[in-house]
């Protein structure tokens, strides 16, 4: 097994999920990218040892089926990305900004867990069936 | 039955898809299949065969739909058909002052169908679908004033009692069919098996049976119920639904009647319900909640008779559940009525209508006095019956049950007082105008059924007496209206004078009554629905923080490392390693890494952008090295695109990314860095198991002969792995029709026209048709040389890019746009699966045909090209709904 592809793997690994992490969509899109050729490359680790290009009639090829696996996925990768840019893009022109922001009904989840108002709703919902039912 | 069921579905459907401005008297369109359903059920009257109809389903887990048509099931049938239809005419002129009143009565219709399955279901799944369903529809008929908060409330409630109560009836009926190794109701019955497993599911299925028909402690979701428009009270929570419970019981009863777990459950619930929702019912002031609890107690009374499983009894007991739902159902419309008029149902405002409405007053008196036991009714045959067998077969019972009927006429009495009495201390209850006959009618026709029934009792014995033998082969008895002189007689009348008596002071009664309750699981079901809620809060809180990078974070980490510690668990064996193939590949993979960190590190967006492509061309590279040339092309072409896709994006935005706190990139950059040793473990551990022989040998062999190419990548790609590639287009396909809908009307196309660049223009007439031709040589050759669909697509697509560099105003691809040509492409692939499922008999099998041209010679077509081709034209779409969705922000700048 080649250690320079599978160091390089990880590093494209490391950098693709740091950027992930990050809170500006497009750098969220780079770090997807970055991921995708990772993924890639770990294709091409699993292809073995380099050999001739695949063509018939020959021996020693490289192992084709990995690579057609890789092509697929390169052109996939790539459409993703396009989608992603375009919601990044779009994102962008509505709210001025190219961040996510915090998940607005998250925060009244927790806002909500924090104050049990849930609980009160719900006394109040009780209440008024009792109130209906000792009529 | 199975037609029955289906049809009224269908007919639900139907009801609820008309229009609104129908109105309620839309609602008569439900008559029909009522009528169908009161046709079908009198039609087998008198048929003392039973049939078996079966729907197969998921026919290997035992799951169909099994309905056994008996006697019982008749029974139940005719009276939601006839009880149906009665509430269907009283709605058609009741809902008029009701939001939505068709919608009401589709679900009413679909309700009927899930209540004949219930009646007739015999496996036991069938019968929990049903029975569920009938807990669903009653959910929605309950809550359809869905904008007070009560009737959401109130239909929440009543739908977490009997839908929690049918999951217990599953679970019973589960252990049971374990039990005796058939799902079949009937075989279970009839194999009556005992042992502690069977006392287990007894119990469960009481929980279901008793929850389902209000009994203590789960009464409490009944009255709460009643905010359902009335009709829906009359239909479900008096006569049918609530009877679900009382057939089951009925059903299992002759069984398991002697079973220990069984009686000592059924009865001293039945017989408390019975007292205490008697007592209840004569502390309310809502006529609607008086009934309520009076139904209670009947459906009390019904489980004590059912629940002995005593065969002299259960004549009179179908012959009682018969009369309660005639009579209890027209109850509710005369309420129904009363409010309607009136405005209210508080028997302490209501005063005098016995005296302007006088008809209604008669059918009042009627229904109730049949429910209640009063000769000469219906009420009175069927309670006689069962007190005459009942204190023969279980004196203490019996005598239990006597002083339950007095109980029973003080709040009837007191219901008519309330409802009719003319009261000194209350202003005369003005009423707008007389009821219409739809108000009045069908209420009248139920009681005169009652009436009918009582005094000609011969009329429905035959249909009593086989819903009996249905469930009880050796019951005995007939129904008498002069049941002779004895002690079923006196204890009758006896019960009836002092009910009388007592009811006639029913303020007093009120006043001598503590404020008793009834045993209530309300208080632990409040409390466990908040402690619920209370822990799900908590868990949300403790989890869902909002932030998109936390969510990414524990997705990536947890995915990475949970397999990684797994592995380093087993152990990892490591696999024969190499530094590297050549000097050239660690350089590339050198570059790559720097290129990498320097774009994690960078502050500018276009550097960053770049320096990806960059990672990607050294990746491109690598490819080169490895001996993939198909690959290498592929991955430098996308580079190119990707890259104009990014400055075409980026350039609207701000030069640098905003600093972010150091603490929190330090932490983003140690999760990429566990996850990125997590990877290189995962990748050692992988290639522990490599296999010694290449994945793709096996195809390196067949590629020339079976798929009549050289390019072995090509040939997977295109004819092995065809299927796999069409998925894969479509997803292509679905990215860019997604990026452009993305895009669409962000900014209008006001078209400032610019001149060409001239360099690159003129530079274009030639670059762009050369860069054409190779594509076509790229897509043509690419079966047995470099090349293929994908890459010729994107190279077509790069010579589009290069004419809209030069002129980003006009339309990249002249009048080719990238809607058509992806949906030709995608058709166009289909096509060729399509052609060789047709003609070799598989999807996308290929296949050539060879022919002479003048110049050319022999030449060989491969059906594989055209599915080469259709990739080809989605890729070029691809690349063109690049530009459009990204162009249309260039025109507004």
């Amino acid at each position: 097994m080649n250690v320079t592809l599978v160091v390089l793997t990880g590093v494209l690994v490391a950098v693709g999920v740091f950027l992930v992490l990050q809170r500006e969509l497009t750098r969220i899109v780079l770090g997807l990218g970055m991921l995708g050729h990772a993924g890639v490359l770990a294709l091409l680790v699993a292809d073995g040892s380099p050999g001739t290009p695949p063509f018939a009639p020959a021996r020693d090829v490289a192992d084709p089926l990995p690579q057609a696996f890789a092509l697929t996925a390169i052109v996939i990768t790539f459409a993703f990305a396009l989608l992603l840019l375009a919601l990044a893009a779009r994102s962008f022109r509505i709210h001025g900004v190219d961040e996510v922001e915090d998940d607005p009904e998250d925060a009244r989840t927790l806002a909500a867990a924090r104050a049990n108002t849930a609980d009160e709703a719900d006394t109040e919902a009780a209440d008024l069936i009792s109130e209906l039912r000792e009529r | 039955m199975r037609a029955l069921v289906l049809g009224l579905i269908g007919s639900g459907v139907l009801l609820g898809a008309l229009p609104r401005r129908l109105g309620a008297r839309a609602a008569w369109a439900a008559l029909v299949p009522f009528a169908a359903v009161t046709v079908w059920a009198g039609a087998r009257v008198g048929d003392s065969g039973v049939s078996v109809e079966r729907l197969s389903w998921v026919h290997d887990l035992g799951l169909d739909l099994v309905f056994r048509i008996d006697g019982l099931a008749v029974f139940a049938s005719l009276l939601i058909g006839v009880v149906g239809l009665a509430v269907i005419w009283f709605s058609g002129g009741y809902l008029d002052h009701t939001s939505r009143p068709t919608a009401l009565v589709a679900v009413m219709l679909v309700f009927a169908a899930a209540m004949l399955g219930v009646a007739a279901a015999d496996n036991v799944l069938t019968l929990f679908v049903f029975w569920e369903l009938t807990s669903v529809c009653s959910f929605l008929l309950v809550g359809h004033e869905h904008e007070r908060s009560y009737a959401r409330a109130s239909a929440r409630q009543a739908l977490l009692v009997t839908g929690l109560g049918g999951l217990a009836l599953l679970a019973g009926l589960l252990l049971l069919a374990d039990a005796t190794g058939s799902t079949s109701i009937h075989t279970i019955v009839n194999q009556a098996p005992t042992g502690a497993q069977v006392s287990v599911a007894l119990v469960l299925v009481l929980v279901g049976a008793l929850s389902k028909s209000a009994q203590v402690p789960f009464q409490f979701w009944l009255p709460g119920a009643m905010a359902a428009p009335t009709p829906v009270s009359a239909f479900l929570h008096s006569a049918t639904m609530v009877k679900a419970g009382v057939l089951l019981v009925a059903r299992f009863a002759p069984a398991f009647g002697d079973h220990s777990a069984w009686r000592s459950v059924v009865v001293p619930i039945g017989a408390l319900t019975m007292a205490m929702g008697a007592l209840v019912a004569c502390r309310r002031h809502d006529l609607k909640q008086l009934l309520a609890y009076g139904t209670v107690s009947q459906l009390g009374l019904l489980m004590v008779l059912f629940g002995l499983g005593e065969p002299t009894v259960t004549i009179g007991a179908v012959a009682l559940f018969g009369a309660h739902a005639l009579g209890k159902a027209a109850l509710f419309m005369v309420v129904g009525t009363i409010d309607h008029q009136t405005g209210t149902r508080d028997l302490r405002r209501l005063s005098g209508l016995g005296r302007t409405m006088p008809g209604l007053f008669v059918i009042a008196l009627l229904a109730a006095a049949s429910v209640a036991g009063v000769p000469p009714l219906f009420g009175f045959v069927a309670k006689e019956a069962a007190i005459a067998a009942l204190l023969d077969a279980q004196p203490l019972v019996g005598w239990l049950v006597v002083a339950g009927a007095a109980l029973t006429l003080v709040y009837t009495v007191r219901f008519l007082w309330g409802a009719f009495a003319r009261k000194p201390e209350v202003e005369p209850t003005p009423v707008a105008h007389r009821p219409g006959v739809p108000l009045v009618a069908p209420a009248g026709v139920l009681a005169g059924l009652g009436v009918v029934f009582g005094i000609v009792p011969g009329l429905v014995e035959t249909l009593v007496r086989d819903a009996a033998r249905a469930v009880e082969p050796v019951a005995t008895g007939t129904l008498h209206l002069w049941p002779g002189l004895g002690v079923p007689l006196f204890a009758s009348v006896g019960a009836i004078v002092v009910g009388v008596v007592i009811g006639m002071r029913p303020l007093r009664v009120e006043r001598f009554l503590p404020a008793w309750r009834l045993p209530s699981g309300e208080a632990a079901f409040a409390a466990t629905q908040n402690g619920l809620r209370r822990a799900a809060g908590w868990t949300a809180a403790s989890t869902q923080r909002g932030s998109l990078p936390w969510y990414v974070g524990v997705i990536a980490l947890s995915s990475l490392v949970v397999p990684t510690v797994v592995l380093v668990e087993r152990g990892v064996e490591v696999p024969e390693l190499t530094v590297a193939s050549s000097v050239a590949q660690v350089l590339i993979a050198l570059t790559a890494a720097v290129c990498a960190v320097a774009c994690a590190i960078t502050r500018r967006r276009l550097s960053a952008a770049i320096l990806l492509g960059a990672v990607g061309a050294n990746v491109g590279l690598l490819f080169v090295v490895q001996g993939a040339p198909d690959l290498a092309l592929t991955q430098l072409f996308v580079e190119a695109v990707s890259i104009v896709a990014f400055v075409l994006v980026l350039r609207a935005q701000p030069v640098r990314y905003a600093p972010a706190r150091r603490p929190l990139q330090v932490r983003r950059a140690l999760a990429g860095l566990v996850a990125g040793a997590a990877v290189v473990l995962l990748m050692l551990g992988a290639g522990s198991d490599a296999r010694p022989v290449p994945a793709g040998d096996e195809l390196v062999e067949r590629a020339l002969p079976e798929a009549g190419g050289r390019n072995i990548v090509n040939t997977i790609i295109v004819d092995f792995r065809g299927f796999d590639t069409l998925g894969e287009t479509t997803v292509a396909a679905i990215a860019a029709l997604g990026a452009m809908a993305l895009t669409a009307g962000l900014t209008r196309a006001g078209h400032v026209r610019r001149r060409p660049a001239p360099l690159l223009d003129t530079a274009n007439r030639l670059v762009v048709p050369s860069m054409l031709a190779v594509s076509l040589y790229l897509l043509l050759a690419g079966h047995n040389r470099p090349g293929g669909g994908f890459i010729a697509g994107l190279l077509a697509g790069l010579a589009v890019v290069l004419r809209f560099v030069a002129d980003p105003a006009a339309p990249p691809a002249g009048r080719v746009g990238p809607r058509p040509l992806i949906a030709a492409g995608l058709a166009l692939m289909v096509t060729v699966g399509v052609l060789g499922w047709w003609i070799d008999g598989d999807f996308l099998a290929s296949g050539y045909t060879s022919f002479t041209l003048p110049v050319f010679g022999a030449v060989k077509v491969f059906s594989v090209l055209f599915f080469d081709i259709g990739v080809f034209a989605v890729v070029v779409g691809l690349v063109i709904a690049m530009l459009e969705s990204f162009r249309l922000r260039e025109v507004a700048q």
